[in-house]
């Protein structure tokens, strides 16, 4: 079988799929090859832009000034290399956060077509409460996991869990936010909890975040969930109810907006463990953003071959169970993710880039070919400078066009995005989401122009 | 006691507890459950589980998890593991592909022969039906009874007769598989038709005999293995170039039989041998000669065992076809890639759970309204078809061969 496109894209998370439908909606022909759902599928619900920098204990003010501090020091960081002068190597600030806020601002109105709202923006850091009580910075919440007044002095704050529904426990969540604002002298004084049974509708043991969002997403199911909150909080007097996240897959906002009315209480959800309901919505929307766009999404597809002659890559063999089908295209994105996604493995030899082989680096740009991952790991585990290994990756240049040890560009058609690429430790900067929509959208701009010049 | 001998000692111990190694293919299957991360994204995508929560079917991690501990304690787990319909949706969405379908597989294998008792009984009997006739169904008694089911059903589809064709060294054999033999004949004749009508030198086998898919899926591994001979003795003696079907689920047994088997004879089905050989101008430009149903909406059904353990480039071939048909417009019913629930012989023991999984089907079909669903695949066909008349559905269900053959210009 035979798949011929302008732009394919490898990979089906984040960075690939707003990688292919920027390319869709510049009009080419785009077919993205995805192998399973990865990191962007079972993430918070937050939008990380970026929390931290770099050794940083305190949150950034705003993401603009991150960025801007982001140009300043690290110039390969991944948002540098959108503002990267290549001859003088110097990496202009303002075309950073130009960039980065165009793509934002960009995705904001592409998945709210879908039916996904969030809030927040660039302007300033917020703080996302999470199952545990605890906060984390970030950028962009979806928008039933905000509220402007939860950490007004005066309120009541209601930590809600359900019977039978194990991954999330109000009684320790409640506690431990209480801790860390009585600790910082801060926010609301009182916070409590409760847990809503709701064994008339399901069992009430070993429930499912899946479960629970499925059945607020009938009319039967959310009246129920009102009325078993309802007497909590008429007897506690609750200005807030935090929920877990499982508020329906098909439209959080009005389950939202209804608990609120018949509350007669402001209610949030937290941000999401594994597996996520919100990682699941967003994953949907960006998917039917493709196919509004008019791109094709190959669902199940392994890529197992590449065919380059001179500086191109010609071709791509993917395998799905029983049939191999070969891509041909114009220009190419690499979009695989890095651990969770697939896009880099690991062994006792050292790291490798798994469809291209390409170099990889640490973020340094080092050469970890040849590194045990163990030796790239910390024996601390939780550092404010994190392990090196996450900041492994393969180094591109100021096109995102993947390079090797000597800087050579491996082939002038094809462009990394996301995850795999070497540079930033998200996880201590927070910044996952926010990298993946910055160069997606940036290889594809890059694909898009190849493309169209390779046409014309 | 010499080292030796400890060895022996503990392996008997361990065999009378049921623990025996893995052999083969089987380790590829244990391999892939190690990369198992426990992120439970499956469990958001499993159609089981949406149809009856985790607490009655544990799930895809949970089978993963379970495979992790030793096998006496698969018959513990023998309650959850034959309610999997195999649709593989698990399998596509894991980040790791962890191939949860073969999983149940072998676990089902491991409770045949070790623990036969903890095999729901419908599933004793379709194996004992399997061994003995070497089909999934009691065949029919009389001929002649079969015959007269057989034209009833083509005269309810306007379809004509043709003789069957048995011709050694013929190009093609066209392998109807067990529900078109038996049960829905209409689907084997209109193949036939679609042959003869394209002028493709085809043959039906000799002796037909069940690809094996429901052996495996019951863990009678003794019987899978002895039809896969049967059908491997059938293409090598009748000396064709290529296997055409018209169910999914022997699409893709098939492949695996001459993947396993070396074959080297590439296995198609029908919408695809079509696509591919007869083209989609040819097809059109003789369904434009043949009869119009006037302007019709069609809503699909993508059959599991294409695009999961196919590949979804199948049903492209599917939607041509269909869309070189004369006035039918395609209307998507948003779940054309949900399970039927039809699969992993679910519907055998427990007819709940597979009512329930195709439950989303036919409450986007009906809220679709289409004047006709189509599916690639004669189980799904007769599942969706069940269920919509079950729920007091007026909409017409075809099998999509035979919705083919009615579209062209036949002789009747």
């Amino acid at each position: 079988m035979e798949i011929a496109a302008d732009v394919a894209v490898i990979g089906g998370g984040m960075a690939g799929l707003v990688a292919g439908t920027v390319a869709s909606q510049a009009g080419l022909s785009v077919v993205v090859l995805s192998r399973g759902h990865g990191a962007t599928a079972d993430c918070s619900g937050a939008i990380d832009v970026i929390g931290y920098l770099p050794l940083a204990t305190t949150p950034t003010v705003s993401a603009i000034e991150g960025l801007h501090l982001l140009a300043a020091l690290h110039v390969l960081h991944p948002y540098s290399i959108l503002g990267l002068e290549r001859e003088s190597l110097v990496v202009d600030g303002d075309v950073v956060v130009k960039r980065v806020q165009e793509t934002i601002e960009w995705f904001l109105s592409t998945v709210a077509e879908s039916e996904l709202r969030h809030v927040g923006s660039l302007d300033s850091t917020i703080m996302a409460c999470s199952p545990l009580g605890t906060l984390k910075p970030t950028a962009l919440l979806q928008q039933t996991m905000w509220s402007d007044s939860l950490m007004d002095e005066d309120n009541v704050v209601m930590f809600a869990g359900i019977r039978g529904y194990p991954d999330f426990h109000s009684g320790m969540a409640a506690k431990t936010f209480l801790e860390e604002r009585q600790a910082l002298r801060e926010g609301p004084r009182r916070v409590i909890n409760c847990t809503v049974d709701l064994s008339n509708l399901l069992p009430v043991s070993n429930l499912s975040a899946i479960e629970l969002a499925r059945l607020f997403d009938t009319e039967e199911g959310l009246r129920h969930l009102a009325e078993s909150l309802q007497s909590h909080v008429e007897g506690t007097g609750a200005s807030h109810v935090v929920l877990p996240p499982v508020l329906g897959l098909e439209h959080a906002a009005t389950a939202r907006s209804e608990l609120e009315s018949r509350l007669g209480a402001e209610v949030i959800e937290t941000i999401s463990f594994p597996p996520s309901i919100p990682g699941t919505r967003l994953q949907a929307a960006l998917e039917a953003a493709l196919e509004r766009a008019g791109g094709r999404l190959l669902k199940g597809h392994e890529v197992v071959g590449t065919e380059t002659s001179k500086d191109r890559v010609t071709g791509i063999k993917a395998r799905g169970p029983r049939r191999s089908v070969s891509v041909t295209a114009k220009s190419y994105v690499l979009a695989t993710g890095k651990f969770v996604g697939g896009g880099l493995a690991g062994d006792e030899r050292g790291l490798r880039e798994t469809v291209f082989g390409l170099q990889v680096f640490d973020g340094d740009r080092m050469s970890v070919t040849e590194t045990r991952p163990q030796k790239l790991t910390d024996l601390t585990w939780v550092t404010e400078r994190g392990h090196r290994l996450y900041t492994c990756g393969i180094g591109v240049d100021e096109h995102l066009r993947p390079v090797g040890l000597d800087g050579r560009v491996y082939a002038a058609n094809l462009f990394g995005a996301g995850a795999v690429l070497a540079g930033y430790n998200y996880i201590t900067e927070k910044s996952g989401l926010g990298v993946a929509i910055a160069t997606g959208h940036a290889a594809a701009i890059e694909a898009v122009n190849f493309a169209t010049e390779a046409k014309s | 006691m010499s080292e030796e001998e400890a060895y022996e000692f503990v392996k008997n111990t361990l065999r009378d507890e049921g623990i025996v190694p893995y052999h083969g293919q089987e380790l590829e299957v244990v391999k892939s459950v190690e990369q198992c991360m426990n992120c439970g994204l499956c469990l958001n995508h499993c159609p089981v589980v949406r149809a009856v929560g985790v607490d009655r079917f544990s799930g895809p991690r949970g089978i993963a998890v379970e495979l992790s501990r030793s096998p006496p304690e698969y018959w513990s787990t023998a309650d959850t593991i034959y309610l999997c319909t195999g649709c593989g949706t698990c399998r596509e969405v894991c980040p790791k592909n962890v191939d949860i379908p073969s999983v149940v597989i072998l676990m089902r294998a491991r409770i045949f022969k070790r623990r036969s008792d903890l095999v729901p009984k419908s599933l004793l009997q379709l194996s004992a039906t399997l061994t003995k006739y070497g089909l999934a169904f009691t065949p029919w008694e009389d001929e002649e009874d079969k015959a007269e089911s057989r034209d009833a059903r083509l005269e309810r589809h306007g379809l004509p007769h043709i003789e069957d064709r048995i011709k050694p060294g013929a190009e093609v054999l066209y392998y109807p598989g067990c529900q078109a033999e038996e049960r829905s004949q209409e689907i084997r004749e209109a193949a036939k038709l679609i042959l003869d009508y394209f002028g493709i030198d085809f043959t039906l086998p000799t002796e037909m005999s069940c690809c094996g898919l429901p052996a495996k899926l019951i863990g009678d591994e003794e019987t899978a293995r002895s039809l896969a001979s049967r059908l491997t003795e059938q293409v090598r003696s009748l000396k064709v170039r290529a296997v055409i079907t018209t169910c999914a689920g022997c699409t893709s047994r098939i492949l695996e039989i001459a993947e396993e088997e070396n074959w080297g004879v590439p296995v198609y089905h029908m919408v695809e041998f079509l696509a591919e050989r007869v083209g989609i101008d040819r097809l059109g430009a003789e369904f434009s000669k043949g009869a119009s149903e006037g302007g019709i909406t069609v809503t699909v059904h993508d059959p599991c065992h294409l695009i999961r353990h196919v590949s979804r480039l199948v049903m492209d071939s599917a939607l041509e076809i269909l869309g070189a048909i004369p006035d039918v417009e395609l209307a998507d019913s948003g779940v054309a890639d949900s399970c039927c629930g039809g699969g992993g012989l679910v519907g055998y023991h427990a007819a709940d759970v597979s009512s329930l999984v195709t439950a989303r089907n036919i409450e986007a079909i009906t809220r679709r309204d289409p004047d006709r669903v189509v599916a690639p695949c004669p189980l799904c066909t007769s599942q969706i078809e069940n269920e919509l008349y079950r729920h007091g559905s007026g909409i017409e269900v075809d099998d999509l061969t035979v919705y083919i053959a009615k579209h062209l210009p036949l002789r009747r």
